[in-house]
């Protein structure tokens, strides 16, 4: 992927930081591709078994795309906020595959969706995100800002400090609603009070 | 959920934030008053609160994506411990498994490797623990756990028995297979499932997925008890689908879905689920469109249509009746009505299969046990409120011990934890001998599996000699309620000696251990002296007072060695002094005494210390009733009385409490009739016996029961059949001595109860010896006591069991000596009885009386001729005198 010419990510890029917010809506599925294409191609050097990391995807996706002039931190930022959305849809998508794929289990080979050839996500894993991601949706109607951090924390794999930068709030603002979002979602998946 | 408004959900996330930051003890009344009784918003901020402590448990919970996970295709070929990957085969949620093969010997084994996700390299000892555990089943239906370990970057493996097969269920329906052979199928699923429920190994989660069969038709149960080696949350976290691995939705059962401990039942659960699924070719709850919340609801709280009414098959109406009610008994929601074991299911399907009457609606054993409990506890006075928390406790527990066999966790905590609590709960309430011997009876067995498999777990075993020592207390150790097994409680307060001695041993310096040791010798000794091993009683009290005695002079405040020395000398003192070393006894009660006074005077309310000294007051008046000083023996037990009477009004049905009070009452009453007075001792002696019979009343079956109302007839009789009541007090005799006989044949390993009984016929001769009435039954009881205590001699030379030898020869010398002066008088007036009879009576009377003396000589020679027997010397040599000149007056006459 290297031949791709990041041109038109790093203009969009450019743009999201002016504010045009459908420059917002033309990256995502951009990025969304690249993820898929990182993540599939993604061949672990160092350890023989290794860890589907996000963050680790959603950072060579952007180097990939932005290119090497459009890797300035304050794009770096910009394609964080919408690589968290498409992040999303990449393990929503992938989760659902991987369920379809599954059915009865033990020994026997389960072949998955050979065009998502991804490392195999523990099921639980997979269950967990799909009620994460409905249960955001949620989240969104009673506080939109939450559920970004959610988004960015869980699908990104962000830390405090770099989801503080991405929103523009302090990070203890950023503790602060992380532990609501976190006991609000607790309680959803747990069925109180509903 | 419905969406707050903007200004009420701002003021949820600020008061949210601020009671995170308070100590839950100020959490009620902060949420009050930041709320200011905006009741909406105080409940969403509650919720809020409560899930938040539930994801501070779980540490998973929205985590990022870094889970480790073998990546398939690379490894192969890969080397992992004496395997080599050959081919991936799937993945699940607890890791990928790839089929290996072993290439080192001659011959090529083919082999399964799990790779396990998510273990805490913290858990890895318990994941080694566990493994071995799996890898000793042996079963031709279990599918072999071969090996395991970890990577060299500390990813843990299990090599296992491949097995090459399809899912059981789905190999009946390709097949079409016929309801009898499904059931056979079925029933070799349920052995394999028992056999590991005997190995304490618990599967966790079976479906059809883990029990394949393989191409030569052998059914085979894969990942036996793997579950539990990939749950995080096994010990703390909260009960949803998303984060226990260790269950599948619609095979889980109830409790596994609240969070609730997992016990065999839960694998008979999901074999009803299995059943049901073979029997209707469909499953008993549609799972796929459920949320976890809507599931867990549908599973807890519902009963699904008997697989007769949704079977697939044709012969869905022959699954009416039984099958259906074997269903519906497995998959029972309540545990105590649900199947007990697999076991039970196979036999139930094999009744069913031979036309024979199945049990599946009859209840189980310990669900009778439970109502036995409750039903026996109704006609207790005790008060309502103490009832209902002891019944919840007693039943919650019953459920848990009536689970056959169980993991190593779970074994643990009903063995310690679960039986200590319904034992301290139902220790002090009467009736409850029945339900406390099952009990002991289970938790000795996890006990002894607890003890072969944590020996290099300090805290276990100390766990594990606590769980002996309280089960010792409930076989046999008289100073609690027991079940009168003295031999087996003396066995298990042994292996509690041993295991802490074991741990002490690791670091002798240790107070806390010094202590255990000390309190499991002083628990020893006092089982001890009532197996008449009197020697090993002053040995281990002897040390058990020197250790507690260290203790206290490194740690001064240290309470429970202050409160254990006292009673352990008490026990002690009291043992000397019935070994005829009453000085050294005296002192050591007086000791015990002083300290019990200044635990009782800094803890006035508290039970056991007053408790406690009312008995040393009780020891200490053996010391005088040997000197036969009844003046000081009455002035104690007036104190202890003292103590007593108001302790029986504020535990009106505390057995332990009535026990002492009526020892009290029988030994005052004694007192004051040696002392002469006869009427406040008869009133006294009738306050014991309605104590005792009460306390019998309250449990027929408690040994100690029984024999303090054979204790108080005895006394009372004594003391009565001088007076008027005479017969009264005959007949009262004649039932202590029942009693007695009763519990030395039940009992016959305890030397006590026959010495009780020697005493029992002794007072009958003394009673007939006194008033000069029945003396031929009289001579008959004295008779059959010293016969007894000649054997118990032979047991143990105890200065006691010589004296009351030496009192039933002096009887029989007596009781001769009487008869042959009436046969005298009556031979006078009637001529019937021969002169040569009566001669020979007197010749016996006299060799008796050379016994007795020669007896009584030789306890002098030993040092242990007390008052008491120096007073029967000095009148039998004064009887014998008499013998000798009626003798030669008889044979002077003649000659």
């Amino acid at each position: 992927m290297t031949d791709r010419d990041p041109k038109p990510v790093t203009r969009l890029l450019g743009e999201a930081a002016a504010g045009r917010e459908e420059a917002m809506g033309e990256l995502i599925p951009l990025i969304y591709e690249e993820l898929r294409t990182i993540a599939r191609r993604q061949r672990y050097r160092h350890r023989p078994f290794e860890t589907l990391h996000t963050t680790a995807l959603v950072n060579e996706a952007f180097l990939k795309l932005a290119g090497r002039e459009g890797a300035t931190w304050e794009n770096r930022v910009h394609f964080l906020r919408a690589a968290s959305r498409a992040m999303r849809d990449v393990l929503v998508d992938y989760a659902r595959r991987q369920r379809a794929g599954k059915r009865g289990g033990g020994q026997s080979d389960q072949p998955l969706d050979d065009a998502l050839d991804l490392p195999d996500l523990p099921d639980v894993k997979a269950d967990e995100v799909l009620e994460i991601h409905d249960a955001l949706t949620r989240l969104e109607a009673q506080d939109a800002r939450q559920a970004r951090i959610v988004e960015l924390r869980y699908f990104t794999g962000l830390n405090v400090p770099e989801t503080a930068e991405v929103l523009g709030i302090s990070p203890i603002t950023v503790k602060r609603e992380w532990a609501v979002a976190k006991a609000w979602l607790r309680r959803l998946l747990d069925g109180d009070g509903a | 959920m419905s969406i707050l408004d903007e200004q009420t959900w701002e003021n949820v996330k600020r008061i949210f934030a601020e009671a995170l930051e308070l100590p839950a003890r100020d959490l009620e009344r902060y949420l009050d008053k930041a709320c200011g009784g905006d009741e909406t918003l105080r409940a969403e901020t509650a919720s809020l609160l409560a899930a938040h402590d539930r994801t501070e448990h779980d540490s998973d919970f929205l985590s990022p994506f870094e889970d480790t996970q073998p990546d398939r295709d690379s490894n192969v070929g890969r080397r992992v411990g004496p395997y080599r990957l050959e081919r991936h085969l799937g993945s699940g949620g607890m890791g990928a498994v790839y089929l290996a093969g072993r290439d080192e010997g001659d011959f090529e084994q083919r082999v399964a490797i799990k790779f396990v996700r998510g273990v805490d390299p913290g858990a890895v000892q318990r994941f080694e623990t566990e493994r071995q555990i799996l890898a000793r089943l042996e079963h031709p239906n279990i599918a072999r756990l071969l090996g395991g370990g970890l990577l060299e970057d500390g990813l843990p493996y299990l090599a296992m028995e491949f097995i090459e097969g399809e899912p059981l269920t789905q190999y009946c329906e390709k097949r079409n297979l016929s309801l009898a052979d499904r059931l056979g199928l079925f029933m070799h699923v349920c052995n394999a499932v028992q056999y590991a429920h005997n190995s304490l190994v618990i599967h966790r989660d079976l479906k059809p997925s883990n029990i394949l069969v393989a191409e030569d038709g052998v059914v085979k149960l894969l990942d036996f008890g793997i579950a539990k080696l990939f749950d995080p949350s096994h010990e703390t976290g909260p009960p949803t689908l998303t984060q226990n691995r260790a269950m599948t939705p619609g095979y889980a059962s109830p409790e596994q879905l609240r969070g609730e401990s997992v016990t065999t039942q839960s694998d008979v659960y999901a074999l009803g689920v299995l059943l049901y699924e073979l029997l209707a070719g469909r499953p008993p709850y549609e799972t796929s469109d459920k949320t976890p919340h809507q599931l867990e609801q549908l599973v807890c709280e519902t009963t699904p249509p008997g697989p007769s009414s949704t079977a697939r098959h044709a012969w869905g109406r022959k699954l009416r009746g039984d099958l259906d009610t074997i269903v519906a008994t497995a998959m029972h929601r309540d545990l105590a009505r649900r199947t007990g074991s697999a076991r039970e299911l196979a036999q139930d399907i094999a009744r069913h299969l031979a036309g024979q009457p199945v049990q599946a609606r009859a209840d189980s054993a310990i669900y009778r046990l439970g109502k036995f409990v409750s039903r026996n506890r109704v006609g207790v006075a005790v008060s309502a409120g103490i009832v209902a928390i002891i019944a919840a406790g007693v039943l919650a527990t019953l459920r848990q011990t009536r689970i056959a066999e169980q993991r190593f966790e779970d074994v643990r905590s009903i063995a310690n934890t679960q039986l200590i609590r319904l034992h301290d709960a139902i220790r002090d309430v009467p009736g409850t001998t029945e339900a406390r011997r099952e009990l002991v009876d289970t938790a000795l067995r996890y006990l002894n599996q607890l003890e072969a498999q944590g020996a290099h777990d300090q805290a276990l075993q100390l766990e594990i000699a606590e769980g002996f020592e309280r089960v010792g207390e409930v076989q046999g150790d008289p100073n609690y309620p027991n079940l009168g097994d003295l031999g087996a409680s003396l066995a298990s307060y042994e292996r509690a000696l041993a295991i802490r001695e074991q741990v002490l041993a690791l670091d002798p310096r240790d107070l806390e251990h010094t202590y255990l040791v000390a309190h499991s010798r002083g628990r020893l000794a006092n089982v001890l002296s009532w197996s008449g091993r009197n020697e090993d009683m002053f040995r281990e009290s002897e040390s058990a007072v020197r250790m507690l005695g260290e203790v206290l002079e490194r740690e001064p405040a240290h309470a429970r060695a202050f409160q254990d020395r006292a009673q352990f000398r008490s026990a002690y003192g009291w043992s000397l002094i019935w070994a005829g070393r009453l000085d050294e006894g005296k002192a050591m009660l007086e000791d015990a005494r002083a300290d019990l006074e200044a635990v009782v005077r800094e803890h006035p309310d508290e039970l056991e210390p007053r408790l406690l000294l009312a008995s040393t007051l009780n020891y200490e008046c053996d010391f005088y009733r040997f000197r036969m000083d009844w003046a000081s023996s009455i002035e104690l037990l007036r104190q202890a009385f003292a103590l007593l009477e108001p302790l029986h009004e504020q535990y009106p049905g505390h057995p332990r409490v009535g026990k002492t009070l009526r020892s009290t009452g029988v030994q005052l009453g004694l007192s004051l009739h040696r002392h002469g007075e006869v009427e406040e001792a008869v009133a006294t002696l009738r306050r014991a016996i309605e104590v005792s019979e009460a306390l019998q009343s309250r449990d027929p079956m408690d040994r100690t029961a029984r024999e303090g109302v054979a204790l108080a007839y005895g006394h009372l009789g004594k003391v009565i059949v001088d007076t008027p009541e005479s017969s009264e007090g005959f007949a009262l005799l004649e039932r202590a001595v029942e009693i007695r006989k009763a519990l030395a044949a039940e009992n016959p390993e305890n030397i006590e109860l026959r010495n009780a009984l020697a005493g029992a016929h002794g007072d009958l001769a003394d009673a007939g010896r006194r008033t000069e009435t029945n003396l031929r039954e009289a001579l008959g009881h004295a008779e059959r006591s010293a016969a007894l205590q000649q054997e118990l001699i032979a047991i143990e030379a105890r200065s006691t069991f010589q004296g009351n030898f030496a009192i039933q020869l002096f009887q029989i010398a007596a009781l001769h000596q009487l008869l042959a002066s009436n046969e005298a008088g009556d031979a006078g007036e009637d001529g019937e009885v021969g002169e040569d009879e009566i001669v020979i009576r007197l010749e016996k009377s006299r060799e008796t009386f050379d016994r007795c003396l020669a007896v009584l000589d030789e306890m002098e020679k030993a040092g242990t001729l007390t008052e008491i027997y120096a007073d029967t010397r000095r009148e039998g040599l004064e009887e014998r005198a008499k013998v000798v000149r009626m003798l030669a007056d008889r044979t002077g006459g003649r000659g």
